[in-house]
């Protein structure tokens, strides 16, 4: 599912104009983006919880060419997912 | 910072932001995140601009242990909520970092500890560091030859006996004496080593190798004793003329960066002495204000029944207010005019400063052309022994010198790159702020961040690892025509990361 989709699927659900989910939407990725580069994690109940992490440096190697390279280190985001998605999911048959 | 946020501060912030009731607000999220969950239960993935992606992957079964029966147990294959940041997300999580980039290590790149920079440490990388620049003069020289190992012990002594020698003229000997027989074993111990392995050399010893090289040429018929002769070999070299001019060289420059640096040194502890002191002097008597205070307010409640004294109490508050405003201000006004004067002085000193090391590398290079000159001379003497040769010799001598004592600008005009005149402000001072390197310091001055080799290269006396900076370090961005820096130009860019990489493989 697109951003387009989405959008348009939670203003049919929220009965709201597709620009204004658009609008809201956009401010809520907005501060999700400010907390997370301000090292602050955020858990949303249910669904999950997200953190940023500071990863040292590290050499990795170019398994072709045998290169090592100095990986320098690096602040990521990283997603855990909360007990109900985790529920939910176990409950799907995985196929191939 | 590391504040936890949940669904509900997100819903007031989200309100505040948008001018919503949080009603809505709350509806929304929720919403959206079990629309995230459904459309991922869909196996579907969802992507949110700016945000990331959110798709499910398929976990294979694996066996476990069950953590309180200690019995195996398989956790069967499952689904798992995974999260794929956006680019815009993990670059502005990753601003902080985000001046860095990854690096190709050569081989034979080993990674030590961190250098612990102690003040004896500091003296031998300079002269390292004057080796280096000396390599750097000679680069088409050919590099492999095969090399003698008794030959580079005596130059690695020899090495060691030129840093005695400037050490003393220092007058702080002690540490370093220590520090040279600690090289001078260690010296000893790599030449047993190099009689197996010449390999490793090459990269480990550049320094030596060097040395060896343009030493050998004319001393190798003189060595040949065993290592434990070495010491009468130094004296051999120093009576050498052509070496001890070189030595005289780099003693020059090794002694000029040090003098500069402890200036420096000086300088900096000298202006935080200062402040220490008046600091000091504040607290002083702002504890004697307090006292004085205290005293007033008890002496205040004593006498609080005969109104006439207490008004002249307060009185004498006000004034004793007044007077130690007034000694807050002439503190003030006297810090002003230190600070002042020191930002003068240290705006007269840079380009001073740039000058002299401009000088010292001419003289290196002239020294060095100067060597080469004599010798080829020398050598034309032992085999022909004509006395025209003589005149020559003298001849040549004179055109050298008068080299020498010309200004700097001549030699750039040698090379061929005039140095025009700057629109900008550099070259220029700085004193490193927190936050700063080199590479982004490189990217404001220059438009680049690859361009720090240079700021390196100009501030290599100061700098004894780039990777080691302080806050208050003094450096000079050096003018863009000196190195030729062009952002623009490919071919500039190139060398820059050319040497970036050679000063890489140096320092990890």
């Amino acid at each position: 599912m697109t951003n387009q989709e989405l959008i348009t699927e939670l203003s049919k659900r929220l009965d709201i104009l597709p620009e204004e989910v658009s609008d809201i939407l956009e401010t809520t990725v907005e501060i999700f983006v400010k907390n997370l580069t301000k090292e602050n994690s955020v858990n949303i109940q249910g669904f999950g919880f997200f953190d940023v992490k500071r990863k040292s440096q590290r050499i990795s190697v170019n398994p072709i060419s045998q290169q090592r390279y100095l990986t320098p280190p690096k602040i990521s985001v990283a997603f855990k997912s909360g007990n109900t998605v985790k529920e939910i999911l176990k409950k799907l048959t995985i196929d191939e | 910072m590391n504040e936890r946020l949940n669904l509900q501060d997100l819903v007031d912030i989200l309100s505040r932001k948008k001018d919503i009731s949080k009603k809505d607000a709350e509806r929304f999220l929720r919403e959206l995140f079990a629309l995230i969950v459904e459309v991922v239960a869909q196996k579907q993935l969802i992507k949110i601009k700016n945000f990331g992606t959110f798709k499910l992957v398929v976990i294979n079964a694996r066996k476990s242990v069950d953590i309180n029966t200690k019995e195996d147990i398989e956790i069967p294959a499952h689904y798992k909520l995974t999260f794929t940041p956006d680019k815009h997300l993990r670059d502005s999580v990753n601003k902080p970092f985000a001046h860095f980039e990854s690096v190709l290590l050569n081989d034979g790149v080993v990674f030590p500890e961190l250098e612990i920079s102690d003040s004896s440490n500091e003296d031998r990388n300079n002269v390292k560091d004057d080796n280096i620049k000396a390599v750097e003069n000679k680069e088409n020289k050919e590099k492999k030859k095969s090399t003698n190992p008794l030959v580079l012990g005596l130059t690695s002594l020899s090495s060691i006996f030129k840093s005695k020698k400037s050490t003393t003229k220092k007058g702080a000997t002690e540490n370093n004496e220590e520090d040279n027989q600690q090289t001078l074993l260690q010296s000893n111990h790599k030449n047993n080593e190099l009689m197996k392995d010449n390999e490793i050399d090459d990269t480990l010893l550049p320094e030596e190798l060097t040395n060896a090289e343009d030493e050998k040429v004319f001393n190798a018929p003189k060595i040949s004793g065993a290592i434990s002769e070495a010491v009468e070999a130094m004296e051999n070299l120093s009576d050498d003329e052509h070496l001890q001019e070189k030595d005289e060289n780099e003693n020059n420059e090794s002694n000029k960066n040090v003098e500069s640096m402890e200036e420096d040194y000086e300088n900096w502890k000298e202006e935080e002495e200062k402040k220490r002191i008046e600091e000091a002097e504040e607290r002083k008597r702002f504890e004697e204000w307090k006292i004085k205070q205290r005293e007033l307010m008890n002496s205040e409640e004593s006498i609080e029944s005969d109104e006439d004294m207490s008004e002249m109490v307060t009185e004498n508050k006000s004034k004793k207010r007044g007077i130690f405003l007034y000694f807050l201000a002439l503190l003030f006004l006297i810090l002003l005019v230190l600070i002042l004067i020191f930002s003068a002085r240290n705006k007269r000193s840079a380009p001073e400063q740039n000058l002299t090391e401009q000088t010292q590398s001419v003289n290196d290079e002239e020294g060095y052309d100067d060597n080469k000159a004599e010798q080829t001379v020398t050598n034309a003497n032992k085999e022909e022994s004509v006395p025209e040769d003589n005149d020559q010799n003298q001849s040549v001598i004179s055109d050298d010198n008068e080299i020498i004592s010309t200004p700097p600008l001549v030699k750039e005009n040698d090379k061929g790159n005039v140095n025009a005149v700057d629109k900008d402000d550099l070259p220029m001072t700085i004193y490193l702020k927190r936050g700063e390197t080199l590479r982004l310091l490189s990217e404001k001055y220059y438009g680049n961040r690859t361009f720090w080799v240079y700021i390196y290269e100009e501030n290599k006396n100061v700098i004894t690892n780039p990777n080691g900076l302080y806050v208050g370090m003094k450096l000079v961005i050096p003018s863009k025509a000196k190195y030729g820096i062009d952002a623009n130009n490919t071919e500039s860019l190139r060398k820059a990361k050319q040497l970036e990489n050679e000063l890489y493989s140096q320092f990890r």
